[in-house]
């Protein structure tokens, strides 16, 4: 397997950064003082329990939570709401979500035209870069179909087309397969896995480590809203027997993933 | 603290706060600007007939009658008194509805899911008519049947003892008696609700013999309030004296039909709102009491009949507010309700700016009065936890 | 439970299955015994009322007026007046002719087969805006040749049909407003939406329209005529934008939020959202609802009568004050309330089966 190393490509330089980033919920704090950076091109599983802040975490880096403390830049330019940079920030980076959220009243392929259409790119323009990436998750034999006769991969692949039609420089994943169907994981992991070779700056949520130990240039532990490990992954699996890492690893493991 | 490097933020006009601002101060000076003009409009408009607005009027003496009424309006009482005789035939032919319908309607709804065809067709038959004719083409229907179609006094309709339907208004016998003996009954009826409701909230909490007292106490009261009418009451039957009847009791035909259209109307949206009340009861509950032994009528009474209650009484409650509201298409047949009042009262006073402000006040106030009352039953449906 | 245990002939069977329900039990039997006394007293006697001693035809009064049946004739004498109301005789097939289109474009909107085509909403727009340009040039006139007809002279069913379905389509548009308004993040905006809905809501039809009838000639400036149709009009568009603009709110609740946060990160504006993928989704969830007021709205235009206008309903009462039928209204009331009855049980026979559609395509 091929895949571009971001320390010896030469151009890797600080992409994503959270200097100091903390959120609260009312008084509960989701994000305690959080440091990070994130070069161009690396791709960055973040794992954890359930409420460690893993979903907040990257949910920030689009703007669709707003934090208190510190900043988070994309690109040197800060996410902020109110100086009102979030729909520049949002230019990109794509998202895919856990629940899919397609647009159920579109076919798969309106689905992709609709944010091209409104970013005016023509129509024409918007279709072909639409069929492109349909093609890429082999998904193009449903391009007219509507989300309610998909499968649940079926979606999660168009969502993942749809939101490179946008050509982002980062894609954001919240935990895109934990609504799946054990038997559809495959399909949808495997197209991560293709993109992941293109180059693209990747953040993950996610609990499937073996797919994690195969793309990830680094992995992030969190827990209580903290980052406890941000190791390359042959570090965190020779560490698993350690610390808060032994309890994720065997809940992970009773799982049989 | 932070570093931006060489980022230059977006100017303060692009930034949300600003925009909000923006948006909410241009919609409020939008509005003004809309609203000045009509006011200004209106006071030239209003100059030009040298016409003031104020509310003094409604202390002026009304020079109009009303036709009815229970609180013994007369043409030169004050407009005040005039609007209060309005709000209390609201009041009466509303709550007079609403108990006639809610009866109709919950009779309607279960006949509707009765297992019976015949009595599922003929229900509902009545349903669909009833919801596809307007209510007030419904209301001019029961006036005209009335006023045209039944007999004079002379000639009245007697169906039974002492009931004359006439076109002049429906006729009945009542029992007098003396105002000790009414305030008697009065008072042994609210022993007897007080006696029923605390049956109904401390079932779970008292044993049977608990029970048993509570219901010797209410047997008592009913006894009592039988012995008061009995002793005190003497029957005043009306008769026929020249071109009307005279004596017993009358309702006008304006209220008749303003009560017919209005129970017979709404009964069928009400028979819906019990209908989907009992489908709402899932079947797992049915089936759940069916295997614990207990007969149909059981199940119904005691399983579906109380889940469906609390699923139907808020759109119910929505009826009733709707009720109170559709009595106002009794102006179309001139029963003195708060809409008619109000109607006379601007052709005989003029002052059409405050006499809608008054009505809207009235009917806002009642609305918000129902609506805080269901809200106060959802609370405390909620605090029981079901 | 009666699944077992019938044994027997077919035909015993089969009188037993009929039979069953109508006296298996004892609430059962009563009820049937009640019923059929009932349909037994009336339905000889309305028969009887209705057709045998009905009057079908006649050109004099006096036949009715000693006769025990209907008066069917009465019916046929005033038809014209009853639908057409005081539009002039000769021109009667202008508002024929409108409302047939009003009726066409109906069909056309309410055909759910449609819905899923491409710009299917702003062809629906365009459409209802030439239907109503259309349907009112042809009913004013004063244009191609057309005797100019005066709007107050349009009545009867015409005016009925056209107060309802163009104050729908126009509250429409205002409901939408007012329920993103009600949702808005924008304090000023959400509270000036709730006051205005709950106000409308919380007053009847008639007071909107006496206020419309009295306050609208003070309000604007003088000089400016505006006439009664128009007036009861906008009262109908104010009133039943709140009910509507309730039932899209549940809509709106009804969407997940995962449905914004998508259309936000794809980078559409506020609007774009709003008008390409949340608005759409939500008139799916709330068009049976909206039926139910448009059905609401086609009977509650009979108000008019109250401030003197002459609908469906005006124009009945106008028929049975005629002196010379004097006597005879349950025929024309009856006439009337078929046409009521026709139209909104129509619409909401065509409601259900949206919803089931609907429900359907849900799965």
């Amino acid at each position: 397997m091929t895949r571009a190393d971001p320390s010896s490509d030469g151009k890797a330089k600080a992409f994503i950064r959270f200097q100091g980033v903390s959120k609260r919920f009312g008084s509960f704090k989701v994000l305690k003082d959080i440091h990070l950076t994130i070069q161009s091109g690396e791709r960055i599983i973040v794992f954890g329990p359930s409420g460690s802040g893993k979903s907040t975490l990257i949910r920030c880096v689009n703007g669709l939570e707003d934090y208190q403390d510190g900043v988070i830049t994309v690109g040197g330019v800060p996410v902020s709401r109110a100086l009102g940079t979030v729909p520049q920030i949002r230019r990109k980076v794509g998202m895919v979500f856990q629940h899919f959220n397609l647009f159920p009243h579109m076919t798969a392929l309106e689905n992709c035209m609709v944010g091209p259409v409104a970013r005016s790119v023509t129509e024409k323009e918007a279709r072909n870069r639409a069929l492109e990436f349909l093609s890429r998750v082999r998904m193009t034999d449903h391009a007219a179909k509507y989300p309610n006769e998909l499968s649940g991969g079926q979606q999660q692949r168009v969502a993942i087309a749809r939101a490179l039609c946008l050509q982002p420089q980062v894609m954001l994943f919240d935990e895109p397969t934990s609504a799946l169907d054990p038997e559809m994981v495959g399909e949808v992991l495997n197209v991560m896995n293709e993109l992941a070779d293109t180059g693209i700056t990747m953040i993950c949520v996610t609990h499937e480590m073996s797919f994690a130990r195969r793309i990830a240039d680094r992995m992030i532990f969190m827990e209580g809203g903290k980052i406890l490990y941000d190791e390359p992954p042959e570090v965190i699996f020779s560490r698993r027997g350690e610390g808060r890492l032994v309890e994720f690893f065997e809940h992970v493991a009773d799982r049989g993933l | 603290m932070t570093t931006f490097g060489d980022y230059q933020a977006p100017p303060f006009w692009r930034r949300p706060f600003f925009r909000r601002s923006a948006a909410q101060i241009a919609v409020v000076v939008g509005l003004l600007a809309v609203l000045s003009f009509f006011i200004g409009n209106a006071s030239a408009n209003l100059a030009k007939t040298s016409t003031t607005l104020g509310f003094g009027f409604i202390w002026s003496r009304a020079s109009f009658e009303l036709g009815e009424g229970i609180t013994g309006f007369v043409a030169g009482d004050s407009v005040l008194a005039a609007f209060w005789a309005g709000i209390v035939n609201t009041l009466l032919v509303s709550l007079a509805s609403i108990v006639t319908a809610t009866v109709l309607g919950i009779a309607v709804g279960i006949l509707r899911l009765s297992s019976n065809p015949l009595s599922r067709l003929l229900s509902s038959g009545y349903i669909e008519l009833m919801r596809n004719i307007p209510l007030i083409l419904q209301m001019l229907f029961w006036y005209a049947v009335i006023t045209r179609s039944l007999p004079t006094p002379r000639k009245a309709l007697s169906p039974i003892e002492g009931l004359y339907l006439t076109n002049r208004g429906v006729y009945f016998s009542v029992i007098q008696m003396p105002p000790s003996a009414f305030w008697a009954l009065v008072a042994l009826s609210v022993l007897l609700l007080a006696t029923l409701a605390a049956r109904a909230t401390s079932r779970e909490r008292t044993g049977s013999l608990g029970r048993l007292g509570d219901f010797r106490l209410a047997g008592a009261a009913v006894v009592a309030m039988l012995a008061v009418v009995l002793t005190t009451g003497s029957v005043d039957v009306p008769e026929i004296a020249g071109l009307n009847f005279k004596g017993g009791a009358s309702i006008t035909p304006e209220f008749t039909a303003v009560f017919l259209g209005l129970s017979i109307f709404s009964a069928a949206f009400i028979a819906e709102n019990v209908r989907a009340g009992i489908l709402g009861v899932s079947a797992g509950q049915k089936e759940a009491a069916a295997s614990l032994g207990l007969r149909d009528g059981q199940t119904m009474r005691l399983v579906v009949l109380p889940q469906a209650l609390k699923i139907s009484v808020p759109p119910i409650a929505s009826q009733y507010l709707d009720i109170v509201k559709n009595s106002s298409l009794a102006v179309a047949i001139a029963y003195p309700e708060i809409m008619r009042v109000a109607t006379v009262v601007i052709s005989e006073v003029g002052r059409s700016i405050e006499v809608i402000a008054i009505i809207m006040a009235v009917y806002l106030s009642i609305s918000l009065a129902i609506s805080a009352l269901m809200n106060a039953y959802n609370k405390a449906n909620l605090a029981k936890g079901t | 439970m009666s699944a077992g245990g019938d044994e027997g002939t077919d035909g015993r069977h089969r009188l037993r299955t009929v039979l069953r329900p109508l006296f298996g039990t004892p609430v059962n039997a009563a009820l049937t015994v009640v019923i059929l006394w009932l349909l037994v007293t009336a339905i000889p006697a309305l028969l009887r009322w209705g057709i045998a001693d009905a009057i079908w035809f006649t050109d004099d009064p006096k036949d009715c007026i000693q006769q025990e049946g209907a008066c069917w004739a009465f019916v046929g004498a005033k038809a014209r007046l009853i639908i057409f109301g005081r539009y002039p005789y000769d021109e009667h097939w202008r508002p024929l002719l409108a409302m047939i289109i009003v009726l066409a474009a109906l069909v056309l909107s309410a055909d759910w087969r449609q819905w899923r085509r491409r710009n299917w909403g702003r062809f629906l727009i365009g459409l209802w805006a030439v239907t109503i340009a259309a349907s009112s040039m042809l009913m004013a006139g004063g244009i191609a040749g057309l005797e100019s007809v005066e709007i107050d002279r349009w009545s009867g069913l015409p005016l009925t049909v056209m107060l309802s379905v163009f104050g729908i389509f126009l509250a429409l548009i205002l409901s939408v407003l007012l329920a993103l308004g009600r949702q808005s993040k924008l304090p000023v905006i959400r509270w000036l939406s709730i006051a205005y809905i709950e106000l409308i809501r919380g007053v009847p039809l008639i007071s909107i329209l006496f206020m419309a009838a009295l306050l609208l000639p003070i309000i604007l400036p003088s000089g400016f005529e505006i006439s009664k149709i128009l007036r009861a009009q906008a009262a109908f568009v104010m009133f039943f934008a709140a009910y509507m603009a309730e039932v899209l709110r549940g809509g709106l609740q009804a969407i997940p939020r995962g449905q914004y946060e998508a259309a936000e990160t794809i980078g559409l504006t506020y609007w774009e959202a709003t008008f390409k993928v949340i608005l759409p989704q939500v008139f799916r969830l709330s068009i049976p609802s909206l039926v139910n007021v448009f059905i609401a709205a086609f009977k509650d235009t009979s108000l008019v009568v109250i401030i003197s206008m002459h609908d469906l309903m005006g124009t009945t009462n106008a028929a049975i004050s005629d002196p010379a039928w004097s006597g005879i209204y349950i025929e024309a009331y009856a006439f009337t309330a078929m046409v009521y009855f026709i139209f909104c049980g129509g619409i909401s026979w065509y409601s259900q089966k949206l919803e089931r559609h609907l429900k359907v395509g849900r799965r």
